[in-house]
């Protein structure tokens, strides 16, 4: 099998996002670059918990032309492949469907990134781009286009995000980093709301939040 | 058939409860089996997995599950249950507004809240197609398939937590353009046209657990 190595590792990382929630059923994806020309994708609709290295797909970079795998390429190959050719640092694109940044993009603006540890992960401002229906190349030129060298997330509006490493750790990294700073807006919108839900509603969400933070902070150092 | 349908019933038990979507007192997971006007069965009451017939049965649970595949043919599997963000969605009292790719298609449209025990309001919501519908604080999750059922579960899950914590922080909120709505539905439907005669012909559909 070709490019195993890369295959088996994207395997790996799909399992840990859904393992942590930041995959939705068969949403999100991850493609990690597998040499100067290709890389190595998740294949489209399939459950990670199933899936295996072989499933994992080979796209070149230049026309997204499948040279690898057993199934089809996700649909969002083009999105990954864009943010690769526009970032050649760059070795890892993961797209998730986390709930509170997905949660994030219902408000189509853009992150100011407020934590100074996280803004040293995901740069000073997380665009949000705007709405195009998931794998088309609508959606792919979008996210290609506000591509920057010092950003390393993006926000997609009624979607999820994208998150950019030179390796997948770095990329999972910055998942998280993302997930923390949506929290953190969260809880400092809701301290200055009131009423908007009842209470207990109220509750639940502030101890999600906290614990989103927390968790971070113990995995990641980052501050809160 | 009994046997090969407990055994995808309780691999679906075994994921739900893993992702924490299944295991509380009052839930019910079930699959129907093709051709047959029977479900498989599973609570945590009675891990035991067991066959029910479609007409009145005795067990609350067995005939909520039989009064929702005689109505909707195209059900393969129904998850019933609470969890923190469906009694959360209960409480804010309004329907969840399309707001992903994925929930307008596999999801489809779903009502407001209907009162627990209103099972002639709850077949209402269900009547168009909705894959979701918020009964009491529970909530009642189909699925065409054994894989999709579970799939639509965890969809649904992030989907009630994007959306409430959204509102909890308040200003507003963009749902997904209504020609995306509309097209997503269109596709939800050929699904469920599909998968009813799939399952009244004896077997259980094919090619419906991607997002395609």
């Amino acid at each position: 099998m070709k490019f195993q190595a890369t295959r088996e590792l994207v395997l790996r990382t799909c399992i840990e996002l859904a393992d942590r929630g930041y995959l939705a059923a068969t949403g999100g994806n991850v493609a990690l670059r597998a040499d100067e020309n290709h890389f190595a994708v998740t294949p489209s609709a399939t459950d990670y918990y199933s899936m295996g290295a072989a499933d994992v797909c080979v796209v070149r970079l230049s026309d997204e032309l499948q040279v690898e795998g057993e199934r089809s390429a996700s649909v969002e190959a083009g999105l990954h492949a864009g943010v690769l050719l526009a970032r050649p640092d760059c070795g890892a694109s993961v797209h998730t469907h986390q709930p509170i940044a997905s949660g994030y993009t219902l408000l189509a603006k853009p992150l100011e990134v407020r934590d100074r540890s996280r803004r040293a992960l995901l740069g000073h401002s997380v665009p949000c781009v705007g709405y195009a229906p998931s794998g088309t190349s609508r959606l792919a030129r979008r996210v290609a286009r506000a591509v920057k060298p010092d950003t390393h997330a993006y926000l997609m509006r009624n979607h999820g995000a994208v998150c950019l490493g030179n390796d997948a750790s770095e990329a999972m990294t910055r998942v998280a980093a993302l997930e923390s700073e949506c929290a953190s807006f969260f809880l400092t919108r809701i301290a200055a709301e009131s009423g908007t839900v009842e209470e207990s509603v109220r509750t639940l969400v502030i101890q999600t939040l906290l614990s989103t933070l927390t968790n971070s902070q113990a995995r990641f150092g980052q501050d809160t | 058939m009994n046997s090969a349908m407990i055994e995808l019933l309780h691999e679906d038990e075994a994921r739900l409860r893993a992702g924490a979507l299944f295991g509380n007192p009052g839930d019910s997971l079930s699959l129907r089996i093709p051709g047959r006007e029977e479900l498989v069965l599973v609570t945590p009451k009675r891990p035991d997995a067991a066959t029910f017939p479609f007409e009145t049965n005795e067990l609350e649970a067995a005939d909520l599950h039989a009064t929702i595949y005689r109505h909707r043919t195209d059900a393969g599997g129904i998850l019933v249950g609470q969890t923190p963000w469906s009694a959360a969605l209960a409480s804010v009292g309004a329907k969840i507004p399309a707001l992903f790719d994925e929930q307008a298609r596999h999801i489809g449209s779903a009502g407001p809240p209907v009162p627990k025990g209103d099972q002639a309001a709850l077949l209402r919501a269900l009547e168009g197609g909705a894959n979701v519908a918020i009964y009491g604080d529970c909530r009642i999750c189909i699925g065409t398939t054994p894989n999709r059922v579970v799939f639509n579960a965890e969809l649904f899950e992030k989907c009630a937590k994007a959306f409430v914590i959204a509102c909890a922080g308040g200003g507003r909120i963009r749902e997904l353009p209504s020609w995306v709505r509309r097209a997503a539905v269109a596709r939800l439907r050929r699904d469920q046209n599909r998968a009813a005669s799939s399952y009244a012909a004896g077997r259980i559909p094919e090619g419906m657990d991607g997002y395609g």
